[in-house]
C-alpha cells in the first residue's frame, strides 16, 4: 500500500472469518461490510459520524464504520452485530431483550457494540459517557443502562450477592 | 387492578427482538437488490421558492450509468399528493414552494452515477418573493403561495382555521379575580428517526408494482401513487420490513411515488436510499406555533374563561396541518372543565420548510402554553400547582372545554396524586456550586384515534391451523413501539395458546387488512379491538368444532373490523365529542439551573400515565422513558434552522438531540390503570401522551428554580439568561 | 453514506516516502479521517483538489508521548483517546487531557489525532485551544529536516491550506501543570463548543485561549491580563472576541466570562 493506487486487494478478518477481497481507496469499511460482505446488521444512520449507528470494532476499538476507509481494514479484526463467538456479546443481546432496551432497533447494533467496548463494571455515569456517541430516538437511553447492567458480570443479574 | 391475565400484563419480550438484536432485521436499505437494477437520486431546488423556468437535463443524460432523468411530464396520472388535501407535486412543473420540492428524478446504473448525473442537472430558475413570515401571511398584499388553490379560505395564504367558542367568555374575563396572559413560541423540530428513508419499487412479471418500503399508513401511501401513476390501487402492492422509527415522519408521502414512477418508466427494479441530509430535507417538521392566551379564574382557582389565539406555519403545502390546527384547537384548554372559551386556531401557507405530523400532533405546542398558564396562575393565587389543576379538571361524563362529553375521566386526577406524591419522596438538593433546583409540574390529555368524525377502524383476520399455530393478519405498522408484541399478547390471551404459536403477519398490503395509520396513538386501541374481536370470533367457532384432525386443511378462520365508536368534528351543532377516547398523564420534573449560564439539567422525571390497562409493561416503559427524553430535547435542546424557508442544519449534529449524558438520567414510571371502556382488556394508547406534559413541566421547573418564566421553547441558555434578566429587571423595578 | 469522490490511497512507511507523496499534486495528509472525510464527502469546496490520500499513521516520527527538556513532545498522530489518559499528559498539561476528553465522542476521540485537530479550520478545536495556551512549538517535516512554528504563526498560516499537504509531526510544550481547560457546547457529547478557554499559570504569568469566539483558536492577552489584575474581564473580553455564526454575541461573551474565570480558579488551585 506504500505505492498509491484507487484499488487495493486486502484481507480483513471479519467476525473471525478472513475475507480477501477487491475494495477501492473511495470505500468505507461500512460499504465493505454492506456492500461487499452483505453483513447488513451495520446501520447507516448518517453517514458523518454523527449517530454512531455504524459503530463496529476495530481491533477491539470502537469505531464508527462510516469515517473508516475500507484499505485501513486490511490485515486487522472487524467485529460486527452478526458475531456469534462472543459470549460478552451475546449476553449484551439477551439483556438487551430482556429489558426492552431497543424499539426501532436501528441504533442497536451500534449500541451493542459500543457497549461491549466499554470497561467491564462501568458503573452507569460511566457506561452514559461511554454511549454518549449513538444517539437512541426511541428509549430514551436509561433501557440501555439497565441492559448494560445486567450484562455486566460484576453488576448483572448472575452476580453472587455476598 | 384488573385481574392478571396469563400473557396480557406481562412483560413479554419483544418479538421481533432477536432479530434486532442479531442484526438480521432488514430496513429497507438492508433489503438485497439485484446487480442490474437501477438507482434513483432527486434533484432538488436550491432555494424554497422559484418559478421553474427549465430543466436541462442534456449534460446529465450523457453521464456514465444515467438511464433516465424523471421530470413534470413523465407523471401520467395527477401530479399531486398530499394526505389531506393533494397540493404537492410528485415533480415541480412551473413552481418551486418548499425545500422539499422535487425537480427531477435521475435513474441510472448505480448510486454513483445517479449521484454524478444529479449534479450535472441544470435548473433555470426566476426569483418570487418569499414568504417566511406566518404572522405575514394573511395580509392582504402578502405573496401567495398557491395562487391556484382549488380549495377556498378566508385568504388564500389560510390553510385551514378551526374556531372553537362556548359561553360568554368576555363577562367571564371581566369578573375574573385573576387574568393570566401570555405569548407563547414553538420552533420547527426533526423527528430524526434513525433509518433515513429507503425503498425500493420493483415491476413484477404479472404487470404490477411491488413497493419496499417503510411507512405508517400503507393504504395512503398507495391510494395517492395509484392518483398519481394514473393506474388502479390494485395493480399496486406495499411490503413492509423493519421501520427504523417514525414518530410521524412517516406519515406523508416521501420516495414512494418517485420510485414507482421509475420502476413503470424504465421497466426495471429501482432503488433510492436518502442520505440524513435529504431526509430532513425531504419530510415534514413539527408546525412552530405562536399561541396568544388568556386565562380567567375565581379567587377559589376556579377557571372561568380562556381565549386562545394559535397561528401555525403550515409551510409550503397541506399536509395535514389542517388536522393539526383542528387538534390543537380541541384540546388548547387541556384536560379542563372551562364553561367559556374563544378558541381559534390558523394554520397559514408560508415558504417554509412543510410541517406535518409528529407526536403530538399540535397537542405538544397548545399544552405547553396552557400548562405554562396554569402555573403562572397558580402562582398569582397563591395556589398549589397540583390543587388548581384537581379543581377544574373534567370529570367522567361531563364536558371538556371543547363540547366533547368525556367518557371516563376517572384516571385523570389519579395521574397527578401519583405523580406528586412520589415527587415528594425525594427532597430537592440545595443551590451549590452556581446551580439551582426547582421543581415543576404539568398535567396533560391527548385524544386517541383520529376523531372529528373520521372513519377510525382496522380489520384483522385470524386463523388456527391443525397444528394449533395461530396467524393472525392485520396492516399495523411496527414502527418501534411495540405493536405487534401487543397484538401477540392480546391474541394469546384471548385464545388461550402460548404467545410463540402466534405470528402476526402485517408486512404485506395485499394480505394484511387495513389497519389504519400507525399514529394518533390509536393501533393499541384500533388495531387491538380488531385482533381481539376476531380471536373472539374464532374462540366461539372453535368451542362447536371437533377435533383439529378433523378440521378444513386450511384450518379455521375468522375476522373482524373494528369501528371505533362515532365522533363529531368542530363546528357540529350538537357534538356528542371529538374523540372517543383521551389518555391523560402528569409530570413532575426536577431541574437544575447554572445561573451564570443559562444552562438546564433534567435531574429527575416522575411521569403518571393513564394506560387503561398495561398490555406489556416492559413496553409502556420503553414508551414512556423515550417520550420524556423526547420531550426533554423539545424544551432545552432542539430546533431546525430556517433561514430563507430553506433548513440550514442538514445534519444531526445540528439537530441537537439529547445524548446518553444528556438525557435525563433518573425516569420514574408510574401506570395508572383506568380501563378504557372500549379498549381490550381495557387499554387505550400511550405514545403521545407520554411526551406531552414534558415542556411545561421542565419550563415550570426552571421558573421555580430562578424565577424566570421562558415562554419560547426550546429553552436554550440564552433564553433562560434572558428571562433570567427580565425577571430580574421586574424585581428590581418592584423593590 | 457519506459519497467520496474518486481517490487514491497511499500509506507510506517512512517520513521520506511521505514527503514524496504529499509533493503531488491532489495529495493531502490522512490520519485520523473523522474531519476530511466529512468534507470530501459533502463536497466542500476547498476540499475540491483532493485526489490523493496520503495515510500518516505509519509514521514513527510521528507517534507517542515523550518527556522532553522537561516539556513533552507529543505525536502528531496520538489521539484525543489517548492523550486524555496519558499519565504524562495530566500531569504535565492537564490542561490538554481535559480538552481531549471533552472533544467530539468517544469513538471519534479514538480517531482523531492532535494533527488533525491543529490543521482543520474550525473556530473551536478544542485540542488545539489548550496547545495555543501551552504556547505549543509545532514541528512541521521538511525534506532538509523538522522546522519547528509556534502554535499561533502555525495557525495563522494554515487557514487557506486545508486539507493539508503539510505534514505535522508533532507538538512540543513546556510542562504546565497549573492549566485547566472548560468548554460549554451546545450539548454533552458532539457538541462543537460554543465557548471553551484553555488557561495556563506560570508563575506570575497568565495565558489564556479561547475557542468558538473567532475564526480559530487564539490567545487572548488582554484578558489574560485582566484575569490577573482581576478587573475588566468583560471588556476585554468583547475587545479581543468576534463571536461568529449562531448565538447571540452577547450570550456567548458573557458565557465566555464565567468559562475564563472557572478554568482559571481550577488552573490555580
Amino acid at each position: 500500500m506504500t505505492a498509491a493506487a484507487t484499488s487495493f486487494a486486502i484481507t480483513v478478518d471479519v467476525n473471525g472469518r478472513e475475507h480477501a477481497l477487491r475494495v477501492e481507496a473511495r470505500d468505507t469499511l461500512a460499504a465493505l461490510l454492506r456492500d461487499h460482505l452483505g453483513l447488513t446488521g451495520t446501520k447507516i444512520g448518517c453517514g458523518v459520524g454523527e449517530c454512531g449507528a455504524c459503530t463496529v470494532l476495530l481491533d477491539g476499538v470502537p469505531v464508527v464504520a462510516c469515517l473508516v476507509l475500507a484499505v485501513e481494514a486490511d490485515g486487522r479484526r472487524v467485529t460486527t452485530i452478526e458475531d456469534e463467538r462472543d459470549p460478552r456479546l451475546e449476553a449484551l443481546r439477551q439483556a438487551f431483550v430482556a429489558e426492552a432496551a431497543l424499539q426501532c432497533g436501528f441504533c442497536t447494533p451500534g449500541m451493542i457494540l459500543a457497549a461491549r467496548a466499554l470497561p467491564e463494571g462501568a458503573d452507569d455515569e460511566a457506561v452514559r459517557a461511554g454511549l454518549a456517541g449513538n444517539i437512541c430516538r426511541c428509549t430514551g437511553y436509561t433501557a440501555i443502562v439497565r441492559a448494560v447492567a445486567r450484562a455486566s458480570t460484576t453488576r448483572g443479574r448472575g452476580r453472587r450477592r455476598g | 387492578m384488573a385481574s392478571p391475565g396469563h400473557v396480557v400484563g406481562r412483560a413479554l419480550p419483544r418479538v421481533d427482538g432477536d432479530a434486532k438484536v442479531r442484526g438480521r432485521a432488514r430496513y429497507p436499505q438492508d433489503r438485497p437488490f439485484p446487480p442490474d437494477g437501477l438507482h434513483a437520486v432527486t434533484v432538488r431546488a436550491p432555494v424554497a421558492a422559484a418559478r421553474l423556468l427549465a430543466v436541462d437535463v442534456a449534460a446529465a443524460l450523457r453521464a456514465r450509468g444515467v438511464v433516465r432523468v424523471l421530470g413534470a411530464a413523465d407523471v401520467h396520472g395527477t401530479n399531486r399528493f398530499g394526505l389531506l388535501e393533494p397540493d404537492q407535486p410528485v415533480l415541480v412543473e412551473d413552481r418551486i414552494r418548499a425545500a422539499s420540492d422535487v425537480v427531477a428524478l435521475v435513474v441510472a446504473t448505480s448510486e454513483r452515477a445517479a449521484r454524478a448525473g444529479a449534479r450535472r442537472v441544470r435548473l433555470a430558475l426566476e426569483p418570487v418573493t418569499l414568504l417566511t413570515d406566518p404572522e405575514r401571511a394573511c395580509d392582504p398584499d402578502a405573496p401567495v403561495v398557491h395562487p391556484d388553490r382549488s380549495t377556498v379560505t378566508d385568504h388564500p395564504n389560510l390553510v385551514a382555521e378551526a374556531r372553537l367558542r362556548r359561553g360568554a367568555v368576555a363577562r367571564a374575563f371581566a369578573r375574573a379575580a385573576a387574568v393570566v396572559e401570555g405569548v407563547y413560541a414553538t420552533s420547527w423540530v426533526e423527528h430524526a428517526f434513525l433509518a433515513p428513508e429507503a425503498g425500493s419499487a420493483v415491476p413484477e412479471p404479472d404487470g404490477t408494482l411491488t413497493l419496499h418500503v417503510a411507512t405508517q399508513w400503507p393504504e395512503a401511501d398507495l391510494r395517492q401513487a395509484a392518483l398519481a401513476l394514473g393506474e388502479p390501487r390494485d395493480r399496486l402492492r406495499l411490503v413492509q420490513a423493519a421501520i427504523g422509527g417514525a414518530f410521524g415522519g412517516r406519515e406523508d408521502v416521501s420516495l414512494q411515488i418517485l420510485l414507482l414512477l421509475a420502476a413503470r418508466a424504465t421497466g426495471r427494479p429501482v432503488r433510492m436510499v436518502w442520505d440524513r441530509a435529504e431526509s430532513i430535507r425531504g419530510h415534514g417538521k413539527r408546525h412552530p406555533f405562536r399561541i396568544r392566551h388568556r386565562l380567567a379564574a375565581g379567587r377559589d382557582g376556579r377557571l372561568l374563561a380562556a381565549e386562545i389565539d394559535i397561528l401555525a406555519d403550515a409551510g409550503g403545502y397541506a399536509s395535514t396541518s389542517r388536522a393539526v390546527v383542528a387538534n390543537a384547537v380541541e384540546q388548547a384548554c387541556g384536560p379542563y372543565a372551562i364553561p367559556a372559551v374563544d378558541v381559534r386556531g390558523r394554520a397559514v401557507f408560508t415558504h417554509n420548510p412543510v410541517t406535518g405530523a409528529f407526536r403530538g400532533f399540535g397537542v405538544n405546542q397548545v399544552c405547553f402554553a396552557m400548562e405554562q398558564q396554569m402555573n403562572k396562575l397558580a402562582v398569582a393565587l397563591g395556589l398549589s400547582a397540583a390543587a388548581l389543576r384537581q379543581r377544574n379538571f373534567v370529570r367522567t361524563g361531563a364536558r371538556l372545554a371543547s363540547g366533547s362529553r368525556v367518557v371516563t375521566a376517572e384516571g385523570l386526577p389519579r395521574t397527578l396524586v401519583a405523580a406528586t406524591k412520589r415527587a415528594r419522596a425525594r427532597p430537592l438538593p440545595r443551590a451549590r456550586d452556581g446551580w439551582v433546583h426547582g421543581r415543576g409540574l404539568a398535567s396533560a390529555l391527548k385524544n386517541v384515534g383520529y376523531g372529528f368524525g373520521l372513519d377510525d377502524h382496522a380489520t384483522a383476520r385470524v386463523r388456527m391451523t391443525r397444528d394449533g399455530a395461530v396467524a393472525v393478519a392485520i396492516g399495523a405498522a411496527e414502527v418501534g413501539q411495540g405493536i405487534t408484541t401487543v397484538l401477540t399478547q392480546i391474541a394469546a390471551e384471548t385464545l388461550a395458546v402460548a404467545p410463540a404459536r402466534v405470528r402476526i403477519a402485517w408486512e404485506d398490503s395485499s394480505s394484511a387488512p387495513e389497519a389504519g395509520s400507525t399514529s394518533a396513538s390509536r393501533q393499541t386501541l384500533v388495531a387491538g379491538n380488531a385482533v381481539r374481536g376476531a380471536c373472539e370470533r374464532l374462540r366461539r367457532m372453535l368451542a362447536t368444532r371437533g377435533p383439529r384432525a378433523a378440521w378444513p386443511a386450511d384450518g379455521i378462520a375468522a375476522s373482524c373490523t373494528w369501528h371505533v365508536p362515532p365522533t363529531q368534528p368542530l363546528g357540529h351543532p350538537r357534538p356528542t365529542r371529538h374523540a372517543h377516547t383521551y389518555g391523560w398523564s402528569a409530570v413532575v420534573a426536577d431541574v437544575a439551573v447554572e445561573v451564570a449560564t443559562g444552562r438546564v439539567r433534567v435531574r429527575r422525571v416522575v411521569v403518571a400515565v393513564d394506560a387503561g390497562r398495561v398490555i406489556n409493561p416492559a413496553l409502556f416503559r420503553g414508551q414512556v422513558e423515550g417520550g420524556v427524553v423526547m420531550g426533554q430535547g423539545y424544551a432545552l435542546l432542539e430546533r431546525c434552522a430556517v433561514r430563507d424557508g430553506m433548513p440550514v442544519g442538514l445534519r444531526l449534529d445540528a439537530c441537537n438531540l439529547p445524548t446518553a449524558v444528556d438525557a435525563v438520567p433518573a425516569i420514574e414510571v408510574v401506570a395508572i390503570e383506568s380501563p378504557e371502556p372500549c379498549g381490550p382488556f381495557g387499554a387505550r394508547g400511550i405514545g403521545e401522551i407520554a411526551m406531552i406534559p414534558i415542556v411545561p413541566a421542565i419550563i415550570a421547573a426552571i421558573h421555580a428554580a430562578c424565577g424566570a418564566w421562558v415562554d419560547a421553547i426550546p429553552a436554550v441558555p440564552q433564553r433562560v439568561r434572558a428571562a433570567l434578566a427580565t425577571a430580574s429587571r421586574s424585581n428590581d423595578r418592584s423593590r | 453514506m457519506a459519497d467520496l469522490p474518486p481517490l487514491r490511497y497511499a500509506r507510506p512507511r517512512t517520513l521520506r516516502a511521505a514527503l514524496t507523496a504529499l509533493a503531488r499534486p491532489g495529495a493531502c495528509v490522512y490520519a485520523g479521517g473523522t474531519d476530511l472525510l466529512v468534507a470530501l464527502g459533502e463536497r466542500r469546496r476547498w476540499a475540491r483538489f483532493v485526489r490523493e490520500l496520503v495515510d500518516v499513521k505509519g509514521i514513527d516520527e510521528a507517534r507517542g508521548v515523550v518527556r522532553r527538556d522537561g516539556g513533552l513532545r507529543i505525536g502528531a498522530l496520538v489521539t484525543a483517546a489517548e492523550l486524555g489518559v496519558d499519565a504524562a499528559v495530566l500531569r504535565h498539561a492537564p490542561a490538554l487531557a481535559e480538552a481531549a476528553r471533552l472533544t467530539s465522542a468517544p469513538a471519534l476521540r479514538g480517531r482523531g489525532t492532535v494533527g488533525g485537530n491543529l490543521v482543520t479550520p474550525h473556530p473551536a478545536g478544542d485540542v488545539t485551544t489548550a496547545l495555543v495556551a501551552l504556547d505549543a512549538m509545532v514541528e512541521v517535516a521538511s525534506a532538509r529536516g523538522p522546522r519547528l512554528v509556534h502554535v499561533v504563526d502555525f495557525l495563522a498560516g494554515q487557514d487557506a491550506a486545508w486539507p493539508t499537504q503539510r505534514l505535522v509531526l508533532g507538538v512540543r510544550i513546556a510542562p504546565r501543570p497549573a492549566s485547566a481547560f472548560e468548554k460549554v457546547a451546545g450539548r454533552a457529547a458532539f457538541g462543537r463548543a460554543l465557548v471553551a478557554a484553555a488557561v495556563v499559570a506560570h508563575g506570575r504569568a497568565v495565558r489564556v485561549a479561547l475557542g468558538g469566539l473567532g475564526a480559530r483558536p487564539f490567545a487572548a492577552p488582554r484578558t489574560a491580563e485582566a484575569l490577573q489584575r482581576g478587573d475588566g474581564l468583560a471588556t476585554a473580553l468583547a475587545a479581543e472576541c468576534r463571536p461568529g455564526g449562531d448565538g447571540d454575541a452577547a450570550h456567548r461573551l458573557a458565557l465566555a466570562a464565567v468559562v475564563v474565570e472557572r478554568a482559571r480558579a481550577r488552573a490555580c488551585a
